[in-house]
């Protein structure tokens, strides 16, 4: 059963899936670290954005929670060999967009408040912090490993068809030998 | 050919010196080159903000000392002169009349409170003689409608502190938490529900009035000079629902911003009515968390940003209750501030304390209050500090000196935290300047705040909350030193008054403030 669904990997597809789990187990632990900030200040962790605790009880922010959820899911996912070439695109899908989710964390932070008050708070310098940018950074680079770990091995069409243009070339020299030699 | 090992053991090599060098640029301290441990660097030329007082509120106990009594005597004596620890600020408390239907002792104040009925306040405004054919802010526009004798205890205590021989009172601030019930949508002291907006804008005028009552009350009737009247306090918190144990008020930013530009022109009535210079205190923020859902500093801010008068506000009064010992929270806000008003904004920190149950009467919360003391200063950059309430009843950890609320004759006991204060408030006189200073390479617990005189001497303000005795190097360049010392068997006592030295020994556990003279 198993054997249907995963294969030996080679070492180069080993390597790579495990780069990709550990870029995408970074990106996840950043959630805990600032998402916003300003010059100096403390700055707000991306799980409180994603669990806003407001005026009368927990809001709930799906889009952060599962930005860096993703990561996690595509970290255990990555490093595992797939026959099934498919999950490794799936995932790099999964966390371009969890990257580019992070790179939107100070937006997403400011859209609680009203245009007017989402413009004083930028003016005052809230901004998007290095721990959210090094998570969608980290997100995106485990994106791209993972369409590296899903094209690792595939012997191209194109490939064949090269080699297949050699051996013709080869077999038309040895055509024209033949000629020369029948001559 | 090189080996690979051989490659990779240089690269390994030169990554750890590279490392190393950058860390020891990073690490070396210009203004401690030898690198010592705990020492106290100084830079008496590197000023930052001017003190403007210490202090604590009124509220609550004052309206139960008894005028003329061997307590009023004691309590003004201990706070408000140089015989106790000289606190400079006065805040009087303007009550919302929960007195008139024993608010807080129906709703409870919750079982560590020993007298929850004096968290009632006591209104000079007469009930009994409200109209129901005028309008609210005719009933209380009218001074036949106010009786100034139903908070005499509290008055004259205020009169006492300001006039008593060698009084250090220097800034009297009439301080509000709810108007009054009549005033409310809920016709009480708190809302009817948490976040509910209590004072409906039909009643901004009253409230006005009623604020400016007291005003005229205090300067003219009693003949004191009053700095500022705060209307509103802590405006983002609930205030309302089943656990609303005191008065209070919820505004919402707008709604704070629109009473304000109403009480501003009745301010600035009065002041050309009677050539003061009173000023609006804004706003008494519960915190000065800038991120927290229910922080909102920064919205009340920029809601009062929209009108005019703001301009010609100079200084932000916030409490320290949200982060009380962040260093990060306090920057945020600074910075933020100062990125949308530049450096015109001064902060005050109008109300901090230690919220336990029970009396700790040693050096855990005297030790913390120092600390948040320090980063006041330091990181929020604050010009005055004030204490919540000046006394408590051994119930609670909110008052600096404890006295039986209500006695004649009661013994004032001080808390440490009323000898640490006096580390602070004694010693740094207002027009003094913080100036650049700290402990480097500090161990645990070991921090500095300090002060330049206007004569040259500096004051440092020198924690030790470790476990254990710490020497603390101290810089070159001064003659004498004295120390007065609060530690566990020390009530700020003198403990040195002699040549100075090259180090310090600051015993576990102890706030000591150090003054240096060239």
């Amino acid at each position: 059963m198993l054997k249907n669904v995963f294969e030996k990997p080679s070492k180069a597809e080993f390597v790579l899936g495990l780069a990709t789990s550990c870029f995408a187990l970074v990106a996840f632990g950043l959630f805990f670290a600032d998402a916003v900030g300003d010059k100096g200040g403390d700055g707000l962790p991306a799980f409180k954005i994603a669990f806003d605790v407001m005026i009368d009880g927990l809001h709930f922010n799906a889009r952060v929670f599962f930005a860096y959820l993703i990561p996690l899911l595509c970290a255990a996912a990555t490093v595992l060999p797939f026959k099934e070439r498919k999950v490794y695109f799936a995932a790099a899908v999964l966390m371009l967009a969890a990257g580019i989710v992070m790179f939107c964390m100070k937006e997403i932070y400011l859209a609680k408040y009203d245009e007017e008050l989402a413009d004083m708070y930028r003016k005052a310098g809230v901004e998007l912090a290095a721990p959210a940018i090094v998570a969608g950074t980290f997100s995106l680079i485990a994106a791209g490993l993972a369409v590296a770990r899903g094209f690792c091995g595939v012997k191209f069409a194109v490939g064949k068809d090269s080699e297949e243009k050699e051996n013709a070339g080869g077999e038309n020299a040895q055509k024209a030998d033949d000629i020369k030699e029948a001559e | 050919m090189m080996k690979k090992r051989t490659v990779f053991a240089i690269c390994i090599v030169l990554s750890l010196c590279f490392t190393l060098g950058v860390a020891t640029a990073c690490g070396e301290n210009p203004a401690n080159p030898q690198g010592l441990d705990n020492y106290l660097v100084i830079d008496a030329d590197k000023e930052y903000q001017s003190v403007t007082g210490f202090g604590a509120s009124a509220a609550w106990w004052a309206q139960t000392v008894p005028v003329g009594s061997q307590s009023a005597t004691d309590l003004a004596e201990s706070l408000y002169s140089e015989e106790g620890i000289a606190l400079s600020i006065y805040r009087y408390n303007i009550g919302g009349g929960s007195w008139d239907y024993n608010a807080y002792n129906e709703h409870g104040a919750g079982d560590f409170v020993v007298f929850p009925e004096y968290r009632n306040t006591q209104s000079a405004f007469i009930a009994d003689n409200y109209d129901e054919s005028l309008s609210a802010a005719e009933n209380f526009a009218d001074p036949d409608n106010y009786d100034f004798s139903k908070d005499e205890n509290a008055l004259e205590f205020m009169k006492l502190c300001a006039t008593q021989e060698g009084s250090t009172v220097e800034r009297i601030i009439l301080f509000a938490n709810s108007p009054h019930y009549l005033l409310t949508v809920s016709g009480k002291t708190n809302g009817d529900y948490a976040y509910q907006s209590n004072l409906p804008a039909e009643n901004y005028d009253a409230y006005c009035e009623y604020l400016i009552k007291y005003l005229d009350y205090v300067v003219n009737g009693l003949g004191l000079g009053v700095e500022a009247v705060s209307a509103i306090n802590e405006p983002q918190h609930s205030w309302g629902g089943e656990n609303a144990p005191q008065e209070g008020c919820h505004y919402e930013p707008k709604e704070l911003a629109a009473f304000y530009d109403k009480f501003y022109g009745y301010l600035k009535e009065f002041n050309e009515a009677n050539g003061t210079n009173v000023k609006m205190d804004v706003f008494e923020s519960g915190n000065y968390d800038v991120y927290k859902s229910k922080g909102r500093v920064m919205e009340y801010i920029y809601a009062m940003s929209k009108y005019d008068w703001f301009e010609e506000i100079d200084t932000i009064s916030v409490h320290s209750y949200g982060s009380p010992v962040s260093v990060e929270a306090r920057e945020s806000f600074v910075y933020m501030l100062n990125n949308l008003y530049g450096d015109r904004i001064n902060i005050e920190m109008s109300e901090i304390c230690y919220m336990e149950a029970g009396l700790d009467d040693g050096m855990d919360s005297a030790l913390w209050l120092s600390e948040v003391m320090n980063k006041d200063f330091v990181n929020l950059g604050a010009r005055a500090w004030c204490w919540w309430m000046a006394t408590s009843c051994d119930d609670y950890n909110d008052g600096i000196v404890t006295w039986m609320w209500g006695s004649e004759n009661g013994e004032v006991r001080p808390t440490k935290r009323y000898w640490v204060m006096g580390n602070y408030s004694k010693f740094v006189d207002t027009g003094d300047k913080r100036v650049e200073g700290y402990v480097d390479n500090a161990s645990d617990g070991v921090f500095a705040t300090v002060f330049k005189k206007a004569d040259g001497r500096i004051v440092v303000v020198l924690t030790n909350a470790g476990k254990s005795a710490t020497d603390i190097n101290l810089p070159a360049g001064y003659a004498t030193l004295q120390a007065w010392e609060t530690s566990a068997d020390k009530d700020l006592e003198q403990v040195y008054d002699g040549n100075y030295g090259t180090t310090y020994n600051a015993p576990a556990g102890s706030v000591t403030t150090i003054i240096l003279s060239k």
